[in-house]
């Protein structure tokens, strides 16, 4: 067990579902009279165990719907798994979806701190790398301005160079590699590939299997409330495309 | 390390010892005691010419400990009067308690005469007294005493032993003393035994690695405070973005809210309060603050959906920063509320020293509020528009805008369990009176701010687990 990052020990995750999705008192108050509020107990894994190890890039394929999502968020806390734990060893980055922890009426320089303080890097680190995410996100003057006029392409910008700016020791993408033009995307995938060269700890969702193969070592398939496979992205990406064909 | 943690304690020691000497001197006689005054009466009538004929016995129940002073309204019929007026008090038992000489000559007209018992009598409360009135005045020279009509069958008084229905226009004030301001120092040495006791004890289990409230906050709050700085300065920046007047609006707000109300209400109440115009601002930007706060981190768990689902940060940082970036809000408008006392002619006192007390507790109580219905929101929707109603209701409920005595007695129990009263009262005390409040005041308001407090974060933490399926 040396240099484990992430290790996933007999994790059980159930939902209880309300059989509708009830939000207000109203409906509640309806449903508990017409004896409708039913709870489903919804599995979406049921004691699935895995580790990753230090500077590994791991895949997570699975249909639509397997939990791969899921998966991500209990493993960067956000979660409580039903049983079982989860062990992290190391500050973990999620990758935000587009703009979300932006603000936009603020600065893309005031965008940068408050981004940074939510994943968690400190304020001098900030100071320091500041000109670096400027220079890597290319956005020049547009940092003083309020980031509600930037195009959805500048606002990713931002926010990868925001994200990527440390060497995480755990990195968590979510489908979002496709930022910004031509250039920035290359750009962005070098990224990308420096940061996995360098040891941070990858763990990567997408349905798009060429990306899978291009970049991870290992891949976890996630069916029907269980890895359904593990092993290398070849082996694995072969026998995915078989299942779907 | 030990070092370091044995400085930290006697640096938070020293600062308590420093504040509860400063609060002795800031809070004064008002921590001691305070005097209760009974209701005069109002002149209904006058009764016969005072003359020597006549003896008057009024009996009377003292409310408090000690009986200090007695004012009794007379009317010289304004004219020339010589002679004089004895009083006396006397016990159930009939034995004379204290006596007094007036002289009649000196009486004003409609003016109450005020005997001042020195020292005063002790040890009265709920025993029934007398008052004894004779004077050796002649007529056409003597006095005349006021009485009011009576209010129930059971008020009589006698003249010359008769039983009349209704009582003469007098009052009496009684001094209560408080426990708290007699043994202020061993209560301040047993509260400060008990912060000493808690911070070793916890410097003990963290040397032991096991966790405590204490080394719980100073862990959050090293970990996350840039964050929390960032949360609060971008509500701050962005309150008031695009708006020209900006932070200005944080003074004309209240202070226009102030003038409106004032117009509207002033030919209503203003008799009956005094200083109108800081009594409307103190509880405007109090209950402004509430309602601002509460409303702001009623949404701050549903607002903040697409964080909370990617990034591990304790939920409850997000409820707590919006309330703590409206209290800058509320600084900033303390600037009119002191300008307008003071240009209403009110001096500002050293019991001002007491107002962070109170901001301190509104705060709590804001998160507690915060918190409680941040989770509610996540579950129902619908919290959001109740809030809405319910906050209005509270904006009657409380006398913001009307005297306080206006609710009828039935009803009182709406103010006394509404903790937003007892913390603008503490505010109109301190500013309107100018003196420090009695300590009643100050344990009610930290009483229900941490109760409120506390009950949010159970709720909170019951339920923050599941807030991610929710949102």
């Amino acid at each position: 067990m040396e240099n484990v990052m992430i290790d996933i020990d007999r994790v059980t995750m159930r939902f209880r579902m309300a059989n509708d999705k009830i939000e207000s008192l109203k409906e509640t108050f309806i449903a508990m009279l017409s004896g409708r509020l039913k709870y489903e107990e919804f599995t979406v894994f049921e004691d699935i165990s895995f580790d990753v190890k230090k500077g590994e890039v791991v895949g997570i394929v699975g249909k639509n719907g397997a939990g791969k999502s899921t998966l991500l968020k209990i493993i960067s806390g956000v979660l409580k798994p039903t049983k079982g734990v989860v062990r992290t060893y190391g500050n973990i980055v999620p990758m935000l979806e587009l703009g979300s922890g932006f603000d936009p009426e603020l600065t893309g320089h005031e965008n940068i701190f408050l981004n940074g303080a939510i994943l968690g890097y400190s304020k001098e680190f900030l100071a320091e790398k500041y000109e670096e995410i400027l220079e890597f996100s290319e956005l020049n003057e547009f940092i003083h301005m309020p980031i509600r006029n930037y195009s959805s392409g500048m606002m990713m910008r931002l926010a990868f160079s925001v994200a990527t700016v440390v060497c995480p020791e755990i990195l968590i993408v979510d489908e979002i590699l496709a930022v910004g033009d031509e250039g920035f995307q290359t750009k962005s995938k070098t990224r990308m590939l420096d940061l996995m060269g360098g040891g941070t700890t990858v763990l990567f969702v997408s349905h798009s299997l060429e990306q899978i193969e291009e970049m991870c070592d290992r891949v976890v398939w996630i069916d029907e409330h269980k890895i359904r496979m593990i092993g290398t992205s070849q082996e694995v990406c072969e026998e995915y495309r078989k299942f779907w064909s | 390390m030990i070092e370091k943690h044995v400085k930290q304690i006697s640096l938070f020691f020293l600062i308590y010892v420093a504040i509860a000497v400063a609060f002795y001197f800031i809070g004064g006689d008002q921590l001691k005691y305070k005097y209760v005054v009974s209701p005069l009466g109002n002149p209904d009538g006058i009764l016969e010419e005072f003359t020597k004929e006549i003896e008057i016995r009024q009996p009377f129940v003292p409310t408090e400990e000690t009986l200090e002073t007695i004012d009794i309204l007379f009317c010289t019929y304004a004219r020339e009067n010589a002679g004089t007026v004895t009083a006396r008090i006397f016990d159930d038992s009939g034995a004379e308690l204290a006596a007094h000489s007036l002289d009649i000559s000196a009486l004003e007209d409609n003016d109450p005469y005020k005997w001042v018992i020195s020292p005063g009598i002790p040890g009265v409360k709920g025993k029934n007294l007398t008052l004894a009135l004779t004077s050796d005045g002649l007529p056409g020279s003597s006095p005349g005493i006021y009485y009011s009509a009576p209010e129930n069958d059971r008020q009589v008084f006698y003249v010359n032993s008769t039983p009349r229905n209704g009582r003469i226009c007098f009052d009496f004030v009684g001094k209560q003393v408080f426990l708290f301001g007699t043994y202020y120092w061993q209560f301040a040495a047993g509260f400060g035994a008990l912060i000493l006791a808690y911070c070793l004890w916890a410097f003990y289990r963290k040397k032991k690695g096991k966790p405590t409230v204490l080394s719980h906050v100073s862990a959050v709050w090293g970990r996350y405070q840039f964050l929390i700085r960032q949360l609060v300065s971008r509500d701050f920046k962005t309150k008031y973005k695009r708006s020209i007047l900006g932070y200005l609006w944080s003074f004309l707000n209240p202070l226009l809210t102030m003038t409106v109300q004032y117009i509207v209400f002033s030919t209503i109440f203003k008799s009956t309060i005094q200083n109108f115009p800081v009594y409307l601002l103190s509880g405007i930007i109090l209950f402004n603050f509430f309602t601002e706060s509460v409303g702001q981190g009623l949404t701050a768990i549903v607002g903040n959906a697409s964080l909370i689902t990617k990034v591990y940060v304790p939920k409850y940082i997000y409820p707590i920063t919006k309330v703590i970036s409206s209290s800058i809000n509320l600084v900033i408008s303390v600037i009119p509320l002191l300008l307008v006392t003071v240009v209403t002619g009110t001096r500002i006192t050293t019991a001002i020293l007491c107002l962070p007390y109170v901001f301190l507790c509104l705060l709590l109580f804001c998160i507690g509020m915060s918190l409680f219905l941040s989770t509610t929101m996540v579950f129902f929707r619908d919290t959001e528009y109740l809030w809405g109603i319910a906050s209005l209701i509270w904006t009657y409920a409380t006398p913001l805008f009307y005297p306080e005595n206006i609710i009828p007695a039935q009803f009182r129990f709406v103010q006394t369990l509404n903790p937003l009263y007892h913390y603008i009262r503490f505010t109109r005390t301190i500013l309107i009176q100018g003196v420090v409040p009695e300590p009643r005041a100050f344990a009610v308001c930290l009483f229900s701010a941490l109760l409120t407090c506390a009950a949010g974060a159970v709720v909170f933490k019951k339920f923050q687990d599941r807030f991610v399926l929710y949102i």
